[in-house]
């Protein structure tokens, strides 16, 4: 929860940075972000940009509609899932890392690798 | 709303002659009496638009009234000076040609593009083409998300997606051949004491396809008012050559050939004609999803792009504005 508060806080500041500039309103969680003017295209370009880079995710094509970007709850929702995944894969290859360096143990021990 | 039950493409029939002279009238007030010029500079692509405007101009002011200037540069297709001499031969006007490469390189511009293309596509270099462009809208219901389409020397073509400093970056580059164009067009509006005639479609115009300061400058736009299959419909009348009728329409700013339909439209141009229209006159999309061939949720989704790229573009419309008006000018 604490997570998802805080990347809420961290993308409204994003959109109210660079499209709502000067104006005296805050984003809500439900507004729609083409809906209402906020983004154009080049926005959600850029928009796009800022998730690759800052949260280190790749946003691929299929994952650019709407559902996914079009306000900050989806957008939170939809970081929240692609976070989970790198998570799970960097825990999965961290995971395999450790499963082969066991089995190399297990192989190479009867041959009394020293390094091992 | 209105109700479409006679909409059909044949809505946008015009009558053709009416048309002409309706904008010939309009033209020689225009420039004769409000601008106080003497002729018009048109510059010619060796598209439909550009040609049906000199040809405007040709019939409005007197051919001798006329400078036609095409203004080729690297990238700019092969075809497009022999289609130009088409035009400016078929009026009998008189026809420049300024050749404006050595000014893009001047200011950088094929460098500048070509280094923000090559933070998405490290080998872009020597030999390469590239355009831009987007899905097509009747794809999957994505967002439209510009990409680069790279041909290497060898044939072989990549695609990426662009990322926003890439897309800018190449935008804003590739911005300046417009408003070299505009430059050297109102040189010789000031050579000649002639008023610039734009050449936008009412397409163009309405969802801003065109360059702040760059082609959207002009003292003059004839035919923005019409919608393109209007347009096809006064160079069929005005007797513009067939070999030009016919041509794809193009944005005639990057290497590799690009439609109007792949870099802005995403939809084959006479469905956005039929659409705009369509949201224009308010005809409910479920009325008009036949006649143009969409499913209504299509339809209902070009009204919601429409509107979009009108808001995008809003700002490309606007004169400069001043903190307070100044009554005497």
């Amino acid at each position: 929860m604490f997570m998802r508060s805080k990347l809420e806080q961290e993308l409204r500041q994003f959109i109210a940075e660079n499209f709502l500039v000067l104006q005296e309103r805050s984003v809500k969680n439900d507004e729609s972000f083409l809906e209402n003017g906020i983004l154009d295209s080049i926005g959600v370009l850029e928009l796009v940009s800022f998730l690759e880079e800052k949260y280190g995710i790749e946003v691929a094509s299929g994952e650019l509609i709407p559902e996914n970007l079009d306000s900050i709850s989806r957008l939170t929702s939809f970081l929240e899932k692609k976070l989970h995944c790198v998570k799970a894969v960097a825990c999965a290859l961290d995971e395999g890392g450790r499963s082969q360096r066991r089995a190399t143990r297990q192989v190479a021990a009867p041959s009394r690798c020293p390094e091992l | 709303m209105k109700s479409s039950s006679a909409t059909s493409a044949a809505i946008l029939k015009i009558d053709p002659a009416v048309e002409a002279n309706r904008i010939a009238v309009a033209m020689r007030r225009i420039v004769f009496n409000e601008l106080q010029r003497r002729g018009a500079v048109v510059g010619v692509s060796g598209g439909i638009d550009s040609a049906v405007v000199a040809f405007l101009c040709a019939r409005a002011l007197g051919k001798e009234r006329v400078l036609l200037l095409f203004t080729p540069e690297n990238d700019s297709s092969s075809d497009g000076l022999r289609l130009c001499h088409m035009v400016a031969e078929s009026l009998g006007v008189c026809c420049a040609k300024e050749e404006i490469s050595p000014i893009l390189n001047a200011m950088g511009c094929y460098e500048r593009r070509d280094e923000f293309i090559r933070t998405v596509v490290t080998e872009y270099g020597e030999g390469c083409k590239c355009k831009i462009v987007l899905p097509g809208l009747m794809e999957a219901p994505q967002y439209p998300i510009s990409s680069v389409v790279v041909q290497f020397p060898t044939g072989e073509t990549k695609t990426v997606r662009l990322t926003a400093k890439a897309y800018l970056g190449i935008a804003a580059a590739t911005n300046l051949k417009q408003r070299t164009r505009k430059m050297v067009e109102y040189y010789y509006a000031d050579l000649l004491r002639y008023a610039v005639v734009g050449t936008p479609n009412r397409l163009e115009y309405d969802q801003g396809l065109f360059v702040k300061n760059g082609d959207g400058a002009a003292d003059l736009k004839p035919i923005a008012h019409l919608y393109k299959s209007q347009v096809s419909q006064l160079a069929a009348y005005l007797g513009v050559p067939k070999e030009i009728q016919r041509r794809v329409p193009t944005t005639d700013a990057y290497s590799l050939e690009q439609t109007q339909e792949e870099f802005y439209f995403s939809l084959p141009l006479d469905k956005v004609d039929l659409c705009l229209y369509g949201k224009n006159e308010e005809i409910p999309a479920a009325e008009l999803a036949p006649v143009v061939g969409l499913e209504e949720k299509q339809v209902e989704r070009l009204y919601n792009v429409i509107e979009s790229k009108r808001r995008a573009t809003r700002y490309l419309h606007l004169a400069p504005a001043l903190v307070e008006p100044v009554k005497e000018v």
